[in-house]
């Protein structure tokens, strides 16, 4: 087998993975009688990982990650608007940047 | 809940503004991948096939040094994650059928999984939503993809115009959104805390992208505790 094949081998056997991945949350829940309590507790983990995705992006950074996304959460909250706290949150670390260096 | 062109036209408009910011990351893997030696068309492959940010950069690190097993099991360990974003979609996803269920989730990643599961704790009863949304953050991975690996070079790092906090501000709006939408008080902060917390501890102690699993099935645990008590 040659590289090339070994190449595009590898990335099927990749992506099969990840889709694996993307349906056994689903196929796994299919199995398991939904009761209020179940779904208390996966619509709470909806939440819980992008709250600990947005935690680990600041800590992993530092001020100029936290800054920005202060921003963001205080443009969200004022104009109810994600564009709005995106573009905020892009525009503060890009200007930390620019003078932080 | 169903499954229409009229949901993934909404998904897709919902997620266009963003995936035209997220090319850049698609140029930036594109660029990265070149340099590690993966030839353009190897990455744009990569790209369509397994539309993953996460796992693709992870596995640019292992592609040359490490052996197929290992880049294997380090493409399944950042994408652990998506298991714990299929089974919160599940209330929603599994009321359709089985099949439809598992050609939408082709597209499942983090910015769709924000954006539907938000809508669908409103009003929104379309899975389109989620797949619509998909293939509009699918289109600009990959033409981002293109363009890196076919032009070679990024056009500078990321964080110099600061869009490498775009989704962190977009999750933090999101998870606002969620809390304006619906605040219950203790069964809101007690998760979220539980989940901040062993994010940060996590950090320190697991391997990458584990601490994300930790803190959402520490924060779901607590959420589900909790429940009407």
């Amino acid at each position: 087998m040659d590289a090339s094949a070994f190449g595009y081998g590898a990335i099927v056997l990749m992506a099969l993975v990840v889709y694996a991945t993307r349906i056994a949350g689903s196929e796994l829940m299919s199995h398991i009688a939904m009761t209020p309590r179940i779904e208390a507790m996966l619509k709470t983990m909806a939440s819980s990982v992008l709250v600990a995705i947005v935690v680990s992006e600041c800590a992993r950074g530092g001020l100029r990650e936290g800054l920005a996304v202060a921003a963001a959460a205080l443009v969200m909250l004022v104009s109810r608007s994600a564009y709005g706290a995106m573009a905020a949150g892009v525009a503060t670390a890009a200007a930390y940047t620019a003078l932080m260096g | 809940m169903l499954l229409s062109m009229n949901g993934i036209g909404r998904g897709f408009r919902s997620m266009a503004g963003l995936a035209v910011f997220l090319v850049p990351f698609g140029i930036a893997f594109g660029a990265a991948a070149v340099e590690s030696g993966i030839p353009a068309a190897q990455a744009i492959a990569m790209s369509v096939l397994v539309f993953s940010a996460a796992a693709q950069f992870a596995a640019l690190q292992l592609w040359s040094d490490g052996t197929l097993v290992s880049l294997l099991l380090v493409v399944l360990a950042v994408s652990t994650r998506l298991i714990l974003l299929g089974a919160s979609l599940s209330p929603w996803l599994n009321q359709i059928s089985r099949a439809k269920r598992l050609a939408s989730l082709v597209v499942l990643t983090d910015p769709n999984f924000a954006d539907s599961s938000s809508a669908f704790e409103r009003d929104e009863r379309d899975i389109g939503r989620l797949v619509g949304g998909g293939v509009a953050l699918w289109l600009s991975w990959v033409s981002g993809t293109a363009i890196g690996a076919l032009a070679g070079e990024s056009f500078g790092a990321l964080d110099r115009f600061g869009i490498d906090v775009l989704m962190a501000s977009y999750f933090a709006a999101m998870i606002l959104a969620r809390w304006l939408q619906r605040w219950q008080g203790r069964a809101t902060v007690l998760p979220a805390l539980t989940a901040a917390v062993v994010a940060l501890i996590g950090l320190q102690l697991l391997p990458a992208g584990w601490n994300i699993v930790a803190a959402a099935l520490a924060g779901g645990a607590v959420g589900g505790l909790i429940h009407g008590r």
